[in-house]
């Protein structure tokens, strides 16, 4: 007990040690002029930050919160994630099932998922003529191969046991979809869904950066286009805060579904 | 008499691996049989082949008058990992298994009555909420045979369901199944390692040679009168002669190879 | 009667020499003009009525419907877009009946793909893009017309610190590595033509390379490029960000010459012909403002969701008054300029240009493309409605580079023999 609790606070205190020192060259590299004038000072940052968070929610139509920004931009990748899991899961199964198909996809799968999302913006774009339907395509078709691919991993991994209990006591077809294979590949599901929204988010401020009027990604590029690197790094902490917060959320939903855990 | 479970001219092997050579048995109705031998000697894959869940490749197995083919709940296995789904309760393990087998012919109320009678049985109806993860292995392996027993069977089939449990688990529930075997009358063909498991339980005893091409080498009557009491057992005159003989066959006269080939054999033959 | 009042107000109105039937002969003109009770009540109410509706027409509703009020317009964050954003602050929309979003894009090509897909209703377009989408250079032939021409002047070639006082002309910039903002924008062609016209080859002795105008800025920081020709504001803000100067400005290549224009699709002016009266009607008013209060309007203009850029560069800009980042000083009020009338020579030499660099192969009359594009007279029309001076012809010479050029120059200037 005393262990884990001493662990922790070194955890704790190296974090925060560690994170200080960063801080501290990096301001003293600033004021003593040694970085581009482009390049922002902690301080600079920190001023900028603040008065964002002041106007987090602003809804003034010449300069609008982060909030907000923040707000469509979790919309967007909601509905693209969500995409990504109806397409991602079933036809993960499906490959992961059948040999056949799955070596006739194998080199399909393994282009797409390389290509990066700025290439296909355009494909997007001239899929579906509409900007915010494009940025929601490219999170979709970008965060949809994780999960393909692991759950059609976690197929062959289910234990010949599962299968050979069922085919005794005559759990078949549905039922047995239903009631031992599903459970059987969840944790797995989960888990390539954490790291399918994970690209989901990363994917949003590119397509963002094209095509937004509003979302974290057009407030990046906006910021840019004022050469205002405290904004676009502020705007990355945002990004990175709420990312850390839908992972931890993540984690906890793994867990529950930890089968070998003691209750 | 006609066998109740008749296995003729079982051949399998496994690509240029030949691990049974033609298998010959007849088990009898409410019979409690065993099947031991040196690890290897294919005893699993054999039961494995009558549960359904391997095929034979030359040699059919006839179950009260019909073929088998295919895994089902007429032949019940009870696995040595118990094979508990870790996602289902104990309760929800052995109804859904009682669901599949018998699907509309009972409504919900009556196979609800089924798991809970059956998990009685067991001992286990104080735990039926719990998971796989909280519970102890002969706790799990209890569930596995209630499970087995619940679909009502033809055959139970037992694949060293003690094997992965310490001694005195396995005493405790070897005399469970014998209890329940007894005021259940069901047909039971069981792997085991244990000789004294075998001798205990047993109505015959079945020795099968060493791989490859592993056949039945002995049966041997165990006529020790049931029921049978562990404490008893251990002064008995024939209980010592059993294990010496199956010990000696097991440790000498396998190792020569000998290939004792059996067609039909005899029901009293030693 | 024989005066003129007399015969236009009979009846009402009696002058001294009257001498209709309801004068009393009588001196007092006063008397004579009194009307009964009933008359003058009628006559007040009618005329206050008449009061009420000039007014509210004038501040509201339109004379006609306009059938589609709610809009989406696509802008550039660049000085030449200040029209459209006045238009909105200032409520110049609103008065003709509009309500208009403004919707800002990050590069030409994003907000020339919402405006074919039907996204924005009306896109700020670099001048040679209607023209371009009229002739279909990049797919389908989309009919494209002019509202107004949002900006006259405006850009100017911003050349790196360490080429102060190194370059004195076009032939200097040899061997340079130069951004333009797109392939079909004034700058790439006045770049080319302002290379040419010192026989520095555009294609061989220089590199052009289409950037966004803020990674310009960047790039020139860090060396990535020599120089660039660009729109404001990312001109003055190199020289903000002392990381360049001004070497050139685009007015003193061709005064007066097309920037940036304000355009929506022939359909939608065909579809929609009160809408598109009343965008010319509030652009047209908004340009006007812009071009009378150029200080006044800095703040509004720099916020972040408009240019988003520092308020005294924004100054800088329009009005002239500005530091070239090599020691000058300046008042040039033209420096950009907002005039909104579409003069038809201007796509001719759009059209010359495009020709003679290989990025159109156009055998028509130039002519009747600038008559289906640019829609002079419904500028015209707007301009007199709101009682501005507007041109009465639709071509004019221009003075490109010390050179004259005239639509009858059309096919000399495509071939590049100037």
């Amino acid at each position: 007990m005393k262990e884990t609790f001493s662990k922790s606070i070194s955890v704790i205190f190296i974090s925060i040690t560690a994170t200080s020192l960063i801080f501290g060259v990096w301001e003293l590299l600033a004021l003593s002029g040694q970085l581009l004038k482009i390049f922002p000072a902690p301080s600079q940052i920190y001023d900028f930050a603040t008065s964002e968070i002041k106007n987090f929610f602003s809804g003034n139509e010449g300069s609008l919160g982060i909030g907000i920004h923040l707000y469509h931009s979790i919309k967007r990748v909601f509905v693209g994630f969500l995409i990504a899991c109806i397409v991602g899961i079933p036809i993960g199964i499906l490959l992961g099932f059948s040999g056949v198909f799955g070596k006739a996809f194998y080199p399909h799968v393994h282009i797409l998922r390389q290509v990066s999302p700025l290439a296909w913006l355009p494909i997007g774009l001239a899929l579906t003529r509409n900007s915010e339907y494009a940025a929601i395509f490219v999170i979709a078709i970008c965060s949809v191969w994780p999960i393909l691919l692991t759950v059609a991993s976690s197929i062959s991994f289910v234990p010949k046991a599962y299968y050979e209990v069922s085919a005794v006591f005559g759990i078949k077809g549905f039922k047995f979809m239903r009631r031992v294979l599903l459970p059987s590949i969840l944790p797995q599901i989960i888990a390539s869904m954490r790291i399918g929204f994970g690209i989901s988010w990363m994917v949003i401020v590119a397509a963002e950066m094209l095509v937004g009027n509003r979302g974290i990604g057009y407030f990046i590029w906006n910021e840019w286009n004022n050469l205002n690197l405290s904004g676009v790094i502020f705007a990355i902490m945002v990004i990175g805060t709420f990312g850390i917060l839908v992972d931890f959320l993540f984690v906890q939903i793994e867990q529950n579904f930890n089968y070998n855990r003691r209750r | 008499m006609k066998a109740f479970l008749s296995i003729d001219g079982v051949h399998k092997s496994y690509g240029k691996n030949q691990v049974l050579g033609g298998v010959y048995l007849n088990v009898n109705y409410g019979e409690f049989v065993s099947l031991i031998g040196h690890s290897g000697c294919g005893k699993s894959t054999l039961l494995r082949i009558v549960a359904g869940i391997e095929k034979a490749d030359k040699g059919n197995i006839l179950l009260d008058g019909s073929e088998i083919t295919e895994p089902g709940p007429d032949r019940a296995v009870v696995f040595q990992d118990y094979g508990l789904f870790p996602w289902f309760t104990v309760y929800e393990n052995v109804y859904h298994a009682v669901d599949s087998a018998f699907g509309k012919s009972l409504d919900k109320t009556q196979k609800k009555d089924l798991v809970i009678n059956y998990l009685s049985l067991v001992g286990l109806e104080h735990h039926i909420n719990k998971y796989p993860s909280q519970i102890s292995g002969g706790m799990k392996q209890r569930v596995a045979i209630a499970r087995a027993l619940a679909v009502n069977p033809k055959m139970l089939l037992l694949d060293e369901p003690f094997g992965a449990l310490d001694a005195l688990t396995r005493n405790t529930l070897q005399d469970e199944l014998l209890k329940i075997w007894e005021n259940h009358k069901k047909t039971v063909l069981m792997v085991t390692h244990d000789i004294d498991e075998a001798i205990y339980l047993s109505d015959r005893i079945v020795i099968m040679s060493n791989g490859p091409s592993a056949k039945i080498f002995e049966i041997v009557n165990i006529s020790i009168k049931r029921p049978r009491n562990r404490k008893d057992l251990l002064n008995h005159s024939e209980y010592r002669e059993l294990k010496g003989h199956l010990l000696y066959t097991l440790q000498e006269r396998l190792k020569k190879q000998e290939a004792h080939m059996t067609e039909k054999v005899n029901i009293t033959g030693m | 009667m024989n005066t003129r009042a007399g015969k236009t107000f009979r009846g009402l109105i009696h002058v001294k020499s009257c001498s209709c039937r309801d004068c009393n002969a009588s001196n007092n003109i006063l008397e004579a003009n009194s009307l009964s009770r009933r008359e003058f009540t009628l006559a007040f109410a009618g005329a206050v009525l008449t009061m009420l509706y000039d007014v509210k027409s004038a501040i509201a509703s339109p004379p006609q419907e306009v059938e589609k009020p709610e809009l989406t317009i696509g802008f550039i964050p660049i000085t030449c877009a200040t029209p459209l954003f006045t238009a909105s602050i200032n409520k110049f929309f609103d008065k003709y009946g509009l309500k208009v979003k403004l919707r800002k894009f990050s590069g030409w090509a994003e907000i020339r793909d919402a405006f074919i897909s039907g996204e924005i209703d009306g896109a700020h377009l670099l001048a040679p893009l209607p023209i371009a989408l009229s002739l279909g250079v990049s797919g389908n032939p989309i009919p494209t017309r002019l509202v107004a021409m949002q900006n006259i002047n405006g850009q100017a070639i911003t050349l790196s610190s360490k080429y102060r006082g190194k370059v004195k002309g076009p032939q200097d910039l040899k061997g340079m590595v130069l951004a333009v903002p797109f392939d079909f924008s004034m700058h790439n062609f006045l770049l080319r033509h302002y290379l040419a016209s010192a026989g520095v080859d555009p294609n061989k002795d220089v590199q052009i390379r289409v950037m966004r105008p803020p990674d310009m800025v960047a790039a020139l920081a860090a060396g990535n490029i020599d120089g660039y020709l660009a729109p404001d504001p990312f001109n003055q803000r190199a020289v903000h960000e002392g990381v360049g100067f001004i070497h050139i400005l685009s007015k003193e290549l061709w005064n007066g010459h097309p920037c940036c224009s304000f355009a929506v699709k022939e359909d939608f002016s065909k579809k929609f012909p009160n809408t598109y009266r009343a965008l010319q009607l509030s652009f047209v008013e908004a340009a006007q403002y812009v071009r009378k209060n150029r200080q006044a309007i800095v703040k509004d203009v720099s916020a972040r969701e408009y240019l988003n850029q520092p308020e005294q560069v924004v100054s800088a800009v329009l009005t002239g008054n500005f530091d070239d980042g090599r020691g000058g000083k300046h008042s040039i009020p033209d420096r950009i300029d907002f005039d909104p009338y579409p003069w038809k020579s201007f796509a001719v030499w759009i059209l010359s240009q495009m020709s003679r660099w290989n990025y159109v192969k156009f055998l028509g009359d130039p002519k009747k493309l600038a008559d289906a594009i640019y829609d002079t007279e419904g500028v015209r029309k707007a301009m007199a409605q709101l009682g501005l001076k507007a041109p009465s012809s639709d071509y004019k010479t221009e003075r490109i580079m010390g050179k004259t050029f005239d639509v009858k120059d059309f096919e000399r200037w495509k071939q590049g023999r100037i």
